[in-house]
């Protein structure tokens, strides 16, 4: 059954897998592991192929993560408790499902993310859908033709050499969530599901029901938006 | 602020280039576009064609990769290094419902 699947290839793995090589090699620098791929399955409590711990352990070993993993997407956090709980539950109804290709963690998040996805359209069922304009704080930095404006500067200001090992630390976790939680809630929808959930573009637009050309411009703005967030919270001179 | 002459000759090149191809502003739409899903080779050619030549849009292009770097980590529980955790409550209420559904 597909809705029980592990999750097999971690986020980091999934989205290397998706950059050119020369992008690789630039991020390679920044994440000396050669495996990040196999990093989510590594960890400590992962059950041994053999089978699954006590359910009655779950709460204790994986609440915390799948609470986690779930609030960073929904940001509302009895959404999420309700998402961990569904998890869990729906985890025992399948246990003797499972047949260990792997880790108990793997198998847990692979559920809750199919939970998280459901949560995404259900709400976008109950809004209205709106288009999202540029707005003048984004559409400000470019002059009459389009060049970024260059008196005063506004284009993108230079990260620095060491940004991309900056973005491991706690402050810029920080940064990003406020940042995040500043964007209208469907470009942040669509920012998460696209690079969070390296989810497929066809798939984010149907679970957000929204029209290709509406899906690049909610992520184009997103993008945009974010980048001069964090330039103006993350990395202050 | 005044500028230098070392800004405003780049300025007027990319001023003089917006007339003819796609200026930085449709240039960033692009570069999005072009981390979800192949574009035409025409729309192609225009980014690394600007990009070549403007230093701004090679760095929006560099930042939004980094940008889905970061958003990789974030997303990660193990790397977030969030302090949320499940409240007391959510925690008894978990711990219970797990039993009463493993009778």
């Amino acid at each position: 059954m597909n809705a029980f699947g592990c999750a097999t290839r971690s986020i980091a793995g999934e989205i290397a897998f998706r950059f050119r090589p020369e992008a690789i090699a630039f991020f390679a620098m920044a994440d000396k592991s050669p495996a990040i791929a196999s990093r989510m399955d590594s960890s400590a409590e992962a059950a041994s192929s053999a089978g699954l711990s006590d359910p009655r352990q779950w709460v204790e070993l994986h609440g915390d993560y799948l609470f986690r993993y779930a609030l960073i997407r929904v940001r509302n956090a009895t959404m999420a408790e309700d998402l961990a709980q569904e998890t869990l539950l729906a985890a025992l109804q399948a246990k003797d499902r499972f047949i260990g290709d792997c880790s108990e963690r793997g198998w847990l998040t692979g559920i809750l993310r199919h939970k998280v996805l459901d949560h995404f359209r259900q709400q976008s069922q109950e809004r209205i859908s709106q288009t999202e304009s540029m707005p003048e704080e984004l559409e400000g930095r470019f002059d009459d033709v389009g060049v970024w404006k260059h008196d005063p500067p506004l284009g993108p200001n230079e990260w620095g050499e060491d940004a991309a090992a900056q973005m491991q630390r706690k402050e810029f976790m920080a940064a990003l969530r406020q940042c995040l939680d500043k964007l209208p809630r469907r470009c942040a929808d669509a920012f998460i599901l696209r690079e969070m959930e390296a989810t497929e573009s066809g798939k984010i637009q149907e679970l957000l029901g929204v029209s290709a050309s509406n899906f690049w411009v909610l992520l184009h703005r997103a993008r945009m938006q974010l980048r001069l967030c964090l330039e103006q919270n993350w990395l202050k001179p | 602020m005044a500028m230098n002459i070392a800004q405003k000759v780049p300025y007027a090149m990319m001023r003089l280039m917006a007339r003819m191809m796609p200026p930085c502003k449709e240039i960033a739409a692009l570069v999005s576009g072009s981390m979800d899903h192949q574009l035409p080779l025409r729309q192609r050619l225009s980014i690394r064609l600007h990009v070549m030549m403007c230093s701004l849009c090679r760095r929006y292009e560099k930042q939004l990769h980094l940008l889905r770097l970061g958003a990789s980590h974030y997303a990660e529980p193990e790397k977030n290094m969030m302090e949320e955790s499940l409240s007391k409550e959510a925690r008894l209420r978990l711990e219970k419902a797990l039993a009463d559904s493993a009778k």
